[in-house]
């Protein structure tokens, strides 16, 4: 394990700091004790950021907007990342203080990090959740949360084991529109719900390439992390394109479904269990041009006990995207693109009480895991309503990828076909274990 | 069009419009043994399209099952031999069993053995990978340690108790944790006595396997049995530096409620 520059500290470091302090005037700024409406340092939460991308850039202001955290370390297996990310965080904080780490699990090592932000590539998400709970971390995890039932069931029993508090990143819980619609949905506001529709977009196709020389500065190995060798084929790993390979992603149902499953196992209470029955069919890629592997168009249907339908498209164009709750008298919906709710009868849109920002600011989903972190309690997306969330996509995925009908026992979490059981685990590549 | 391209596509539409024979199995499995990425991936989405077609016809099945487990040997690239170890994880049974066996004495391909192993429960395929074990070194026994552990197998113990007290700490982590899912007694007698040993090293290892072994009692309605001796625990996790999350879940058998103070973690 390397050192850190802290505890590199020598003799001559030791004493020219120490100098600087006695001779520093005496006068302590309001802000070090926390006054004047600051947090005090002794009691802000320290993040580490595990995978600085895309989507952590994207996340990343509404950790920032928060007063009462301070990001002191990011880790990222590629040296350009990894370099920019120090610049945003010592641009931030006005300093040089935020340590690199090209493996997070050198990050996870340090005592003073309290809590990580984990944006990497899916197939990371679990791994390195559970190496962070069991490293005495709490954890803000982007979606989706694993990339198999049995991950996802690995991930709840790391976080429970270690008093992990765990944020799923389908943020959608802490928006001001979805919870509205929720809300409505609990309150029996368009009768007894019988179906809920959730509409993803045409999957994309990603043209077959050849493989290639891995860019200076990228940690390919580590990059693929459990995931079993490939090549490195700069069309499938590059700009998101490794969400439409099975290994790696699983496509816009997974993607984007995630969130609508989420919502769907929320509004109807069923964060604990979900649905009996995964039926669906779909249209893949044409091998002739295209070498990515998840569907381009599909429509799955999942079904309760007490018989409410969950009915998932896979179709039309990226902002076409919404979810719908059909009741017996009257339905909600949540486009997603523009954020607006609609309703029928309209007289329901009248009830909106409910502040709260768009979706696209994380910021209320990332204060109610610092409140959770305080409080010891569960966050609005715990692990176990993640999993079950996730559990649903995978299923669809799985029916789709045998071209068959499923029974699921939610309860036992096994189908009733051997096939369908053996896709819910997937060996990870050595060294990596959860 | 290439002159290839175009006869793989001629192959794949005669196959389309009639019952697939056994013989007309061999095209499309000679040119999927040379997929490398770059190349068109038609043979391998028809293979699976022929594997999601024969649900249900057991002999059907075999017969795929046989033609991917070919796929497996030289001259056969390594994506073509990834393909058929993915497909082996979901329709392997034990008559793939021999091919898989030679990947894993192979240092490039354990870990795709690994793939198709990992999800077989039968006990043969668990045999296989127990009985590779002895002579794995590196990552491939890394793999087949973790794979073992995944597997829950019994009869690993006394492999796997000598490797979690081998000197190159990734080997002795792996094998601990492992120990920690099979869960028998004997695996916990061993937890026990590293936990004695007190190496910071192993500390986090300990720590899961002891905590993995206390969650599968609990679940076995023995929460009694679940809970560590707490002095005995508490002074172990203070000599290893365990997490305070780990510390109070080990000592109550279940996870404790600790109120967030900086460094308390």
């Amino acid at each position: 394990m390397k050192k850190t520059n802290i505890n590199r500290m020598n003799r001559r470091e030791f004493l020219r700091r120490t100098a600087a302090l006695v001779t520093a005037p005496t006068i302590l700024p309001a802000s070090a004790l926390g006054l004047n409406g600051t947090v005090a340092p002794s009691n802000r939460i320290v993040f580490g950021c595990i995978g600085i991308g895309n989507r952590a850039r994207h996340v990343m202001p509404s950790f920032l907007a928060q007063t009462d955290i301070v990001f002191a370390a990011v880790s990222d297996c590629r040296e350009d990342r990894l370099k920019s990310a120090k610049e945003i965080m010592d641009a931030h904080y006005g300093n040089k203080d935020c340590r690199m780490y090209s493996d997070f699990r050198e990050l996870l090592a340090q005592q003073d990090i309290d809590a990580v932000f984990i944006a990497t590539g899916d197939r990371w998400h679990t791994t390195a959740s559970i190496y962070a709970a069991r490293a005495g971390k709490d954890i803000y995890s982007e979606k989706p949360v694993s990339m198999t039932i049995s991950e996802g069931r690995s991930l709840v029993e790391a976080c429970r084991r270690y008093n992990a508090i765990f944020q799923a990143g389908t943020q959608r819980r802490s928006a001001g529109s979805y919870r509205f619609a929720a809300g409505m949905v609990r309150q029996g506001k368009v009768g007894r719900v019988h179906t809920v529709e959730m509409q993803v977009w045409t999957g994309p196709t990603i043209p077959y390439d050849r493989p290639a020389v891995v860019p200076k500065g990228w940690d390919y190995d580590t990059w693929l992390g459990p995931v079993q060798w490939h090549p490195f084929v700069p069309k499938r790993v590059e700009g998101g394109n490794w969400n439409y390979f099975w290994d790696m992603g699983d496509g816009p149902i997974i993607g984007m479904g995630c969130h609508y499953t989420d919502q769907m196992q929320w509004a109807l209470g069923r964060d604990h269990t979900g649905p009996v029955e995964f039926e669906g069919q779909c249209t893949w890629p044409d091998p002739i041009k295209f070498m990515s592997e998840t569907p381009v168009t599909g429509e799955v249907r999942c079904r309760y006990g007490d018989g409410i339908v969950g009915v998932m498209y896979q179709r039309k164009a990226f902002a076409d995207r919404y979810i719908r709750y059909v009741g017996d008298e009257g339905w909600i919906q949540v486009d997603d693109h523009t954020d607006v709710v609609t309703a029928e009868p309209k007289s329901i849109l009248n009830l909106r009480a409910v502040a709260g920002s768009s979706w696209i600011n994380a910021g209320d989903h990332v204060r109610n895991l610092l409140d959770s972190i305080r409080s010891r309690r569960p966050t609005i997306c715990h692990p176990e309503a993640a999993h079950r969330a996730q559990t649903i996509c995978q299923a669809m995925n799985i029916g789709l990828r045998l071209g068959r009908k499923l029974r699921w026992d939610p309860e036992k979490e096994r189908f009733d076909l051997e096939e369908a059981n053996q896709m819910r685990q997937r060996e990870p590549r050595a060294p990596w274990y959860i | 069009m290439k002159p290839r391209t175009l006869a793989l596509w001629l192959v794949g539409c005669t196959l389309l419009t009639r019952p697939l024979q056994a013989a007309d199995l061999d095209p499309i499995f000679a040119e999927a043994a040379k997929y490398e990425s770059g190349m068109n991936p038609g043979p391998l989405r028809q293979i699976e399209r022929r594997v999601r077609d024969a649900a249900g016809q057991p002999a059907r099945r075999a017969e795929l099952e046989a033609a991917v487990a070919r796929l497996l040997p030289p001259p056969a690239t390594f994506e073509a031999r990834r393909f058929a170890c993915q497909l082996l994880a979901i329709i392997g049974t034990d008559a793939s069993l021999p091919a898989i066996a030679e990947l894993l004495k192979n240092d490039e391909t354990i870990g795709i053995a690994g793939l198709a192993l990992g999800a077989q429960r039968s006990a043969k395929a668990i045999e296989t990978l127990r009985n590779a074990l002895p002579a794995a070194r590196g990552q491939a026994r890394l793999q087949l340690i973790g794979a073992l552990g995944n597997h829950q197998d019994a009869l690993s113990v006394e492999n796997l108790a000598s490797l979690a007290r081998n000197g190159d700490a990734a080997t002795a982590n792996t094998a601990i944790v492992a120990l920690g899912k099979i869960g028998t007694v004997p695996a916990r007698e061993i937890i026990a006595t590293l936990r004695q040993g007190a190496n910071p090293a192993l500390a986090g290892a300990i720590a899961e396997a002891t905590l993995n072994v206390a969650g599968q009692l609990a679940a076995a309605g023995d929460p009694k049995a679940a809970v560590t001796p707490k002095p005995q625990w508490r002074g172990c996790c203070q000599r290893l530096r365990t997490p305070a999350a780990a510390r109070t879940s080990c000592a109550t058998g279940s996870p404790g409620r600790l109120t967030w103070r900086r460094g308390a973690r």
